[in-house]
């Protein structure tokens, strides 16, 4: 098992498919595997050890999902992009005097290589 | 067979050019319609997607829940109206009155996406056009923030750079720039030139990049480049994403300040490319009958312009009964705000089922304005675009049932 941590600084994007996907099928599994997805680049990919679908934790000051990685060939090293659902939204904290605007743009987190199954959807939901 | 052209709710361009064919109420066929349109179109009929009437997870005649939601607004002392950026402005209207007389607070998504940039485009503070003014006149199309081809899948070819009628001499290119900044290289700024990536969250370092060099203060290159382009443009519409929203924190003054310089030298418009059909709508009728933007308090039945933006308000004083209309805050806000939004009792209208739809304790099922009820839209570009009942399915409109909890509140 690799022990590499990577910091990486997540931003949630809009995705075509993923809210498609909930909109057809409901929050199921579909939505599920296109949700709990984390897109990084190749370089930070091989510094974590891990290859496409397999599973990452992913820490934030406030909370710990796990997540499947995608290579995203464009994305700059040190970047990490999530499509916008409880996996990702569970990862910011609110701070309505020193941020107005929900943090959704840079959420500093810190990934790692894990045997562990991705978070289920229901323990993310109220 | 019947064929129907309808203005398709799927998203804020509102394009009014979708055909559907029906047989006996059953869409076969959808035309112009994109992935978006179209998966919303063909997932109303299917029925295990759809609400029904539920009280505390008991599924009741859809008069048993709109007496129960009316027995829980009416004890409640503190109530909150959200949502509303897919519902007909009529069904807003309603909702409004029904706020005045509940004494509750009303507010969409918007205060945490769009709602300060359209307050500056509808007082004027920002120069806008139509999409229609955009197409063939527009010489610099420049995106920022956004990235359609995922969030609006039909606006490039029906409304901005494959809309345009006049093309390059070799006609491969239509007549105009594109370009765009973004945070990474992706589908869409392949098809932009030229493109400025900026670092995610940093924007407003362009923008004050970009105020510097136009005041005559040397700047980075990709902001004396970026000034450069538009002053040779003629015309330069900005579409705005979300993302350059949540990258500035909300604070649009910069970029308000930045606009208005520009403006000296070039034509400026600013569109915001809002998702959501009729969020627009929801934030011109509030500033008209309200003269605020967002979140209104009703208490006392007087309109009180709150100074709490929406994300305080709901971390700070929950409300004690939530009356939640066509939207799903649970998929897009922080947990611990789901928690706050849904600590008392929640009320949800909707047509589909949501996990804020598994969450509330009622559930009243809808019919899908634009396809199953009718009403009128603005679309992002502030037009006003009629929403057609193209399919009678049973459901009760929005408007029908918010008049109906109106008469039992009485």
């Amino acid at each position: 098992m690799n022990d590499e941590k990577l910091h990486l600084v997540i931003v949630v994007f809009q995705d075509l498919y993923q809210p498609t996907i909930m909109q057809r099928d409901g929050v199921g599994e579909s939505y599920e595997r296109v949700s709990a997805r984390l897109w990084m680049s190749p370089a930070d990919m091989d510094r974590l050890g891990v290859r496409d679908g397999d599973c990452v934790e992913v820490h934030s000051e406030i909370a710990t999902v796990v997540v499947r990685t995608k290579t995203f060939h464009k994305c700059k090293n040190g970047i990490g992009y999530m499509p916008p659902s409880p996996y990702s939204t569970s990862l910011t904290r609110y701070d309505w005097i020193t941020v107005p605007m929900l943090n959704l743009r840079r959420i500093e987190a810190t990934i790692h290589k894990t045997e562990n199954s991705i978070t289920p959807l229901l323990a993310l939901l109220v | 067979m019947v064929t129907k052209t309808l203005t398709c709710p799927g998203c804020g361009c509102l394009c009014d050019d979708v055909e559907i064919d029906l047989d006996r109420d059953r869409i076969t066929q959808t035309r112009n319609a994109c992935t978006k349109g179209s998966t919303l179109l063909y997932d109303a009929q299917n029925p295990e997607r759809r609400t029904r009437p539920l009280v505390s997870g008991n599924e009741v005649s859809i008069d048993e829940a709109l007496e129960a939601a009316a027995r829980l607004l009416a004890e409640a002392k503190q109530p909150m109206i959200f949502g509303l950026d897919h519902s007909t402005l009529e069904t807003q209207s309603l909702a409004l009155e029904l706020a005045k007389k509940l004494g509750a607070v009303i507010d969409d998504s918007s205060s945490y996406t769009f709602g300060s940039m359209i307050e500056k485009i509808i007082t004027g503070v920002l120069p806008t056009c139509s999409l229609d003014e955009v197409k063939d006149n527009a010489d610099l199309l420049l995106y920022w923030g956004a990235d359609p081809p995922h969030t609006h899948p039909r606006h490039l070819s029906t409304f901005t750079y494959y809309a345009y009628s006049d093309y390059t001499e070799a006609g491969w290119f239509p007549k105009v720039t594109m370009s765009c900044i973004s945070n990474c290289e992706n589908e869409f700024t392949g098809m932009c030139r030229p493109v400025f990536i900026v670092e995610p969250g940093e924007d407003k370092l362009l923008i004050a990049s970009i105020l510097s060099h136009l005041n005559g203060i040397d700047s980075t290159t990709d902001a004396t480049a970026l000034v450069e382009m538009i002053r040779n443009a003629s015309f330069c519409t900005i579409f705005c994403g979300v993302d350059l929203i949540r990258s500035v924190n909300n604070d649009l003054d910069a970029f308000t300040e930045m606009v208005q310089l520009l403006s000296q030298s070039t034509r400026m418009a600013v569109i915001p490319m809002i998702e959501e059909p009729n969020l627009r709508g929801f934030n011109q009728l509030l500033h008209q009958k309200t003269g605020s933007i967002n979140d209104v308090d009703f208490t006392d039945g007087q309109i009180h312009a709150t100074s709490l933006p929406f994300n305080e308000r709901v971390a700070t004083q929950p409300a004690d009964c939530a009356l939640i209309i066509g939207a799903d805050p649970s998929s897009m806000l922080p947990r611990s705000m789901v928690q706050s939004l849904q600590y008392g009792a929640v009320i949800c209208l909707d047509h589909f089922i949501t996990p804020n739809s598994q969450a509330a304790d009622i559930v009243i099922p809808t019919g899908l304005p634009g396809l199953e009820s009718a009403g009128t839209a603005i679309s992002m570009d502030g037009e006003e675009r009629t929403l057609i009942k193209a399919r009678d399915t049973g459901y009760i409109s929005e408007s029908e049932a918010l008049k109906q909890l109106m008469e039992k509140l009485l």
